[in-house]
């Protein structure tokens, strides 16, 4: 056997198989870094049906988790206030606001982190105003207080509170808003389409934690706030894995 | 072959090598989903995991020694005993295990359980696990030679020897009521270890049946295995304590790892300390007496077999200790008992841990020190609730005939032990006609064990002096006590007055 032909022979073979090998490698890292592409992206919802009419967030800077305190309510002190209340002289939205905000700081209820959402809700006689937790100009979400005026009085107070503590010393990377919508796909309908309403970056306490009968700390952690068409609100957690 | 041909034939060959690796390397990149992260160069740190090796925890839970003439000793050093710690050839259990199993002609046959208690009447030694051990495992763990005979014994829960039949070795499985008789040619040596045994310093025991006159083989110490006091523990670590507040992190990030600093922690009133990750996938809780739980829900679809499992679950608990804990010299942790099941087409293992300080049972009646649960290779749930305690001084001082009799429990305490036994439906409601002997007897005849130890009450078990919020009432003591086992249920009494310190059991 003429086994430096031979050499010869397995060598090219094997230089062809190594240029094929590692063509179908960039190729494939070539599609990956592709895929990671803002556009890719944005195509890949359009193909899922999911469509964006609201401005997308900005990539969020590192964020640490927020620690809290869940707030119980002094009932007693809220009913006395509400007692001792004045009457509401007009039905304009300052003086609403004007009113509920005096019963509020008479129940020591108003913060640094307290801050009136829009729009007030009505409901038939009733109006309401409703009280988010913002902190750091990020709200936490389910904290907050809605306070119901009608026949020119405040008429109910409820309120469900986490004071924020602190935050972790350390900071994570945070997905960016168009990978958060893409955790969206794997559970949805190819078909069915989905018109993002609303998105924002959120503190969230997770209500499906275990069940702490007193809880005097939690940690909130960021999320993605989705509202589609419907008012139908999912959160993604915001920590890049 | 002129030279420039030879180098030219040299290069070529190293061009093929070097191709052909450069073509494995680029399948393997192609192939694999994420070569990128999993190709690494192991780095400083990446090889060292601590473990604590099978044996230190493996080991019977009580070997047996007949001297014969009804003369029996239970010496506390089993752990030596079985694998024979001093090396060489000291007369160990596993030396004549391994002897044994390594002769060329074995025989094996399934015998009663009466002939195998018949024989065990003669001078002999026995090793009993409170947990069955799978066969193959345990010679393929302990590199044991495994002729083809032996392949008809799936699990044993005792080892034995009777000079009786000095040609044997006896391998049972109680909880499957089988018993086998292996024999070879020759002798494998457990004689010297009863001789061993016997020129030691053991405390005597006598069966139940030579002071009753019920026939009961329970073993019975005629005396305690030392005067013990009282004895304060302590955590060595406080949830509460802003002093500890540096170690707890530490060790709860080693459950989470870099992921710690994005879970969820959760803080109760009554100063419990819950740690979420995910949607919990991982959950940490740290109780306020500093001891915790741990679960995890992340699925591993591996299979392993007992020694497999044992082995990730003391790896886990070397890496997830309390930092600061005691030396061990004071403390030994042993299996106490395995439990498998089957969830999902898997296998899991749930290995529930003992402790022993200075070679003192301590008794956890309604809890355990230790428990892990693994299923493939993960572990599902670890709990840790471990003390610190030094028996060293305890006892001095304290003469040993203080002790109350271990039989006289019995006698003093046979109506005490029916009444509860009754309660819970293990006997019979005493009747109208029984008399105290016929009560008594019925208690003999029940009892399967007795042994001294330290107890350490908790808030959910009886117990004598408790307070009125039901906590210890003498602070955090482990308190001296006798234990004896009825039908599965311990009573404990106080080691120096017999009076009943609490009972706990199904």
């Amino acid at each position: 056997m003429d086994w430096t032909k031979a050499k010869n022979i397995l060598i090219v073979a094997l230089l062809v198989t190594n240029l094929l090998l590692l063509g179908a490698y960039v190729l494939r890292e070539m599609q990956r870094s592709a895929a990671e592409d803002e556009d890719t992206r944005r195509r890949i919802l359009t193909e899922y049906k999911v469509f964006l009419e609201t401005e997308i967030p900005k990539q969020p800077a590192p964020m640490a988790v927020l620690f809290v305190r869940p707030e119980t309510e002094d009932r007693a002190r809220i009913e006395q206030a509400l007692a001792e209340q004045a009457p509401i002289p007009d039905d304009d939205r300052e003086s609403l606001r004007s009113a509920a905000n005096a019963v509020l700081e008479r129940c020591g209820l108003m913060t640094e982190n307290t801050e009136l959402a829009a729009p007030f809700e009505t409901d038939g006689g009733a109006t309401t105003l409703r009280y988010r937790d913002v902190f750091d100009g990020i709200p936490i979400e389910e904290s907050y207080i809605l306070c119901t005026i009608k026949d020119g009085r405040i008429a109910e107070i409820r309120r469900k509170w986490y004071t924020p503590l602190e935050l972790h010393d350390t900071k994570g990377e945070i997905l960016g808003p168009i990978e958060a919508l893409l955790q969206l796909l794997p559970e949805k309908d190819k078909e069915e389409a989905v018109v993002v309403r609303d998105m924002e970056l959120v503190y969230r306490v997770d209500p499906a934690g275990p069940v702490a009968e007193s809880p005097v700390g939690d940690t909130a952690l960021p999320a993605w706030k989705i509202t589609d068409d419907k008012g139908i609100i999912t959160y993604v957690a915001a920590y890049a894995q | 072959m002129n030279t420039g041909t030879a180098v030219a034939e040299r290069l070529k060959n190293i061009l093929l090598v070097v191709l052909v690796l450069s073509t494995i390397l680029l399948l393997y990149f192609l192939w694999s989903d994420n070569a990128g992260a999993g190709f690494r160069v192991p780095g400083a740190d990446g090889g060292s995991v601590r473990t604590i090796p099978v044996e230190d925890v493996l080991y019977p839970e009580r070997i047996t020694v007949n001297f014969g003439a009804e003369n029996y000793t239970v010496p506390p050093e089993t752990a030596s005993l079985w694998y024979g710690f001093a090396g060489g050839d000291a007369p160990a259990f596993m030396n004549g295990l391994r002897k044994f199993l390594a002769s060329d002609n074995i025989a094996v046959g399934a015998i009663s359980k009466e002939d195998f208690l018949d024989v065990m009447r003669a001078r002999s030694v026995r090793a009993d696990f409170a947990f069955a051990i799978p066969m193959a495992d345990f010679c393929a763990a302990f590199d044991l030679p495994r002729p083809a005979e032996i392949g008809v014994i799936d699990a044993f829960t005792c080892a034995a020897y009777s000079e009786a039949s000095p040609e044997s070795l006896f391998l049972c499985d109680r909880l499957g009521d089988r018993y086998y008789r292996l024999a070879m040619d020759g002798e494998a040596g457990f004689k010297e270890l009863i001789a061993h045994i016997e020129a030691s310093d053991n405390a005597t025991y006598y069966p139940l049946r030579a002071f009753s006159g019920v026939e009961n083989d329970t073993l019975l110490p005629l005396d305690a295995s030392g005067a013990l006091a009282a004895l304060p523990y302590a955590r060595s670590i406080d949830p509460g304590d802003e002093d500890d507040a540096g170690r707890m992190r530490e060790m709860t990030r080693a459950f989470f790892g870099k992921s710690f600093d994005f879970t969820r922690k959760i803080t109760e009133g009554n100063g419990t300390i819950v740690y979420m990750y995910g949607y919990g996938e991982k959950v940490l809780v740290i109780n306020r007496d500093g001891s915790f739980e741990y679960s995890a829900s992340e699925a591993d679809r591996g299979s392993t077999d007992f020694f497999g499992a044992l082995t990730t679950a003391l790896a886990f608990v070397a890496s997830h200790e309390e930092p600061g804990e005691r030396a061990a010299a004071e403390k030994r942790v042993y299996l106490r008992d395995v439990r498998s099941s089957f969830a999902d087409g898997q296998k899991a293992y749930r290995f529930s841990f003992g402790l022993d300080i200075d070679g003192h049972t301590v008794y956890y009646a309604d809890s355990e020190p230790l428990a892990v649960e693994v299923a493939g290779r993960q572990v599902r749930y670890y709990k840790r609730d471990m003390i610190d305690a030094s028996a060293r001084e305890s006892g001095k001082g304290l003469p040993s005939d203080a002790v109350f009799a271990p039989f006289d429990l019995l006698t003093e305490h046979f109506a005490y032990i029916y009444g509860v036994l009754s309660e819970k439906g293990l006997a019979a409601p005493p009747g109208r006609a029984s008399d105290d002997e016929s009560v008594f007897e019925s208690v003999a005849e029940m009892v399967t064990g007795l042994s001294s130890g330290l107890l350490r009450p908790s808030e959910t078990f009886f117990y004598r002096g408790r307070d009125e919020r039901g906590a210890p009432a003498a602070g955090q003591n482990l308190l001296p006590v006798w234990t004896l086992a009825v039908q599965g249920v311990d009573f404990y009494f106080d080691l120096y007055t017999g009076a009943p310190a609490g009972y706990y059991g199904e």
